[in-house]
C-alpha cells in the first residue's frame, strides 16, 4: 500500500474520516513538543489534542495552496494557544523567579549551548514574558518549531515582512533582558535564503 | 549563539509526549472521527423520522405522490392557451396539494425538487435557475403562509387567494430572466417594463391572479377529495390532509 502524503491523507479524510488518524500519528509529537515548551506538559496535552480535533473538524477548509499540513497544524495550535497566554505568562514569570539551583536540567546539561541557555534562562523567561504575544509567537515558532521565516508566515497567515519585523522586536526584547548580550558579537556572514532557520537568524555570537 | 539559538537550547528539548498523553489525545480524536463517520447516517435518519412524524406514518405514500407531482411539474405538457400564467394551473396546484396532504415543508421540497429536475433535463425556459425559480419561491411561500395561518388550510377562499397572490409575486421572474439571459441590459429591461401601460399591467396581473386562484381552487379541491370523499382510502394510504 503506497504511503500517502499529508495532503493526500487530508483529502482522503474528507470522505473517509478515519484517514485523519494518519496525520495524528505523524505530527502529534511535534505539535505537543511545541506546546509543551510554551505551556508545560498538562496544558500541552489538552491543547495538542484540541489542535487535532479542530484540524479534523476543519479538514474541508484546508487549502494545500496555502502551505503544508504541518504549518497548518502549527497555525491552529498557535491560535488555540492565544486563549492561554495568561498561563504562558504565569509559567514564564514563575521560571524567571525560581533560583537556578532548583532547575535540575541546569546541573545535568552537558552541551555548552545548553549550559549557556540554562544559565540565561531567567533572563530569557523574563524577555519572553515581556514581549508582545504576537512577537513571541514568531520567535518561538522559529526557535522551537524550527520553522523558516516563510513557513512561520504561512502558519500565522501573515506576510513574511511582518515575520521579520516581529522577530526583530522579539530579539530586541531578549537583548534588553540579557546583559550578557553585550558580550555577543555579530556573525560576519549574511544569511542566505536557503540556509536552515538557525543560520538565517540575525547573527550574534556568545563568546566564552 | 544568537537569540534564536539560545532559545532553542533552553528548556526540555528532548522530552517526548508520554504514552498516556498520546493515548488520551488519540481517543479524543477517535471519538470525533467516529462521530463524523456516523453523522450523515444520523442526519438522514433524523430527517426521515421527522418526515414520518409529519405524514403520520404515510411517508411512503406521500413521497410517491410527491414524486408524481415533481415529474408532472418537470414535464408539464404544453397547453396552447397562450395566456400568461396558465401553466400555474398545473404546477401551483400540485404544490398546494403537496402542502395540504403532506404538511409543512412539502411544498418547498417539491418546488425545489421540481426546479432541480427541470434543470437536470434541460427544460428550464431560459436554461438557467431563474427560469424555474418560481417553483421554489412559490413552494416556500405556500409553506410560510400556511404555517402563519393554519386555518387557511380549511378555507378554500384563503387557499385560492394566496395562490393568486403568490403567482402575481413570482410570475414575473421567468419572463424578466428570459430577457436578462438573452443579453438585454438591466436598464433595457427596466425601460421595457416602464413602457408597459397601465392597461397592460392590469391585464398581466389579472391573468396571474386568475390563474393563481384557479390553481388554488384546483389544488384545494383535489386535496379535499382525498381527505373527504376518499377519507378512508386516504387513511389507508396514510395521507394526512390538512383540511
Amino acid at each position: 500500500m503506497p504511503i500517502l502524503s499529508d495532503e493526500e491523507l487530508i483529502a482522503a479524510a474528507r470522505s473517509d474520516p478515519g484517514q485523519f488518524t494518519g496525520l495524528f500519528d505523524r505530527h502529534y509529537a511535534t505539535i505537543h513538543g511545541y506546546l509543551r515548551r510554551r505551556l508545560g506538559p498538562e496544558l500541552a496535552d489538552e491543547l495538542a489534542a484540541e489542535t487535532f480535533i479542530r484540524a479534523f473538524q476543519d479538514r474541508r477548509r484546508y487549502d494545500p495552496e496555502r502551505g503544508a499540513v504541518r504549518l497548518w497544524l502549527f497555525g491552529i495550535a498557535t491560535n488555540l494557544l492565544r486563549r492561554h497566554h495568561r498561563s504562558e505568562h504565569r509559567r514564564l514569570a514563575a521560571y524567571a523567579r525560581s533560583p537556578i539551583e532548583d532547575r535540575q536540567e541546569d546541573q545535568t546539561a552537558a552541551v555548552d549551548s545548553r549550559v549557556a541557555a540554562q544559565a540565561l534562562g531567567g533572563g530569557l523567561a523574563k524577555a519572553l514574558a515581556a514581549m508582545r504575544d504576537q512577537d513571541r509567537d514568531v520567535l518561538v515558532l522559529i526557535a522551537w518549531a524550527d520553522l523558516t521565516y516563510a513557513e512561520t508566515a504561512t502558519a500565522l497567515g501573515i506576510p513574511i515582512g511582518t515575520v521579520r519585523s516581529r522577530l526583530a522586536r522579539a530579539r530586541r526584547e531578549v537583548r534588553r533582558f540579557l546583559p550578557e548580550v553585550d558580550a555577543w558579537q555579530p556573525q560576519s556572514a549574511e544569511p542566505q535564503p536557503d540556509d536552515p532557520p538557525a543560520a538565517r537568524t540575525k547573527g550574534v555570537v556568545l563568546h566564552g | 549563539m544568537d537569540e534564536v539559538e539560545l532559545l532553542r537550547s533552553w528548556g526540555d528539548v528532548e522530552a517526548a509526549p508520554d504514552e498516556a498523553s498520546v493515548h488520551a489525545a488519540r481517543a479524543a480524536l477517535a471519538t470525533e472521527v467516529n462521530h463524523a463517520a456516523r453523522k450523515p447516517r444520523a442526519a438522514m435518519a433524523s430527517l426521515e423520522a421527522w418526515a414520518r412524524r409529519r405524514t403520520e406514518g404515510g411517508l411512503g405514500k406521500v413521497a410517491m405522490i410527491g414524486a408524481i407531482a415533481t415529474a408532472a411539474i418537470m414535464t408539464q405538457p404544453h397547453v396552447p392557451l397562450g395566456l400568461p400564467g396558465h401553466r400555474a394551473l398545473g404546477w401551483l396546484s400540485l404544490l398546494l396539494i403537496m402542502r395540504l396532504v403532506g404538511g409543512t415543508g412539502w411544498a418547498s421540497f417539491i418546488g425545489l425538487a421540481s426546479a432541480a429536475g427541470t434543470m437536470a433535463i434541460h427544460r428550464s425556459p431560459n436554461g438557467t435557475f431563474w427560469g424555474v425559480a418560481q417553483y421554489v419561491l412559490a413552494g416556500i411561500g405556500i409553506d410560510a403562509f400556511f404555517s402563519a395561518m393554519p386555518r387557511a388550510a380549511r378555507n378554500p377562499f384563503l387557499a385560492a387567494g394566496i395562490c393568486g397572490v403568490l403567482l402575481v409575486l413570482v410570475g414575473w421572474i421567468t419572463p424578466v430572466s428570459n430577457s436578462f439571459v438573452a443579453g438585454v441590459p438591466l436598464n433595457g429591461i427596466w425601460v421595457s417594463l416602464a413602457s408597459v401601460g397601465a392597461g397592460g399591467w392590469e391585464k398581466l396581473i389579472s391573468y396571474d391572479l386568475v390563474f393563481g386562484i384557479g390553481a388554488g381552487g384546483i389544488g384545494f379541491a383535489v386535496a379535499w377529495v382525498l381527505s373527504q370523499s376518499w377519507r378512508d382510502l386516504g387513511r389507508r394510504v396514510g395521507l394526512r390532509a390538512g383540511l
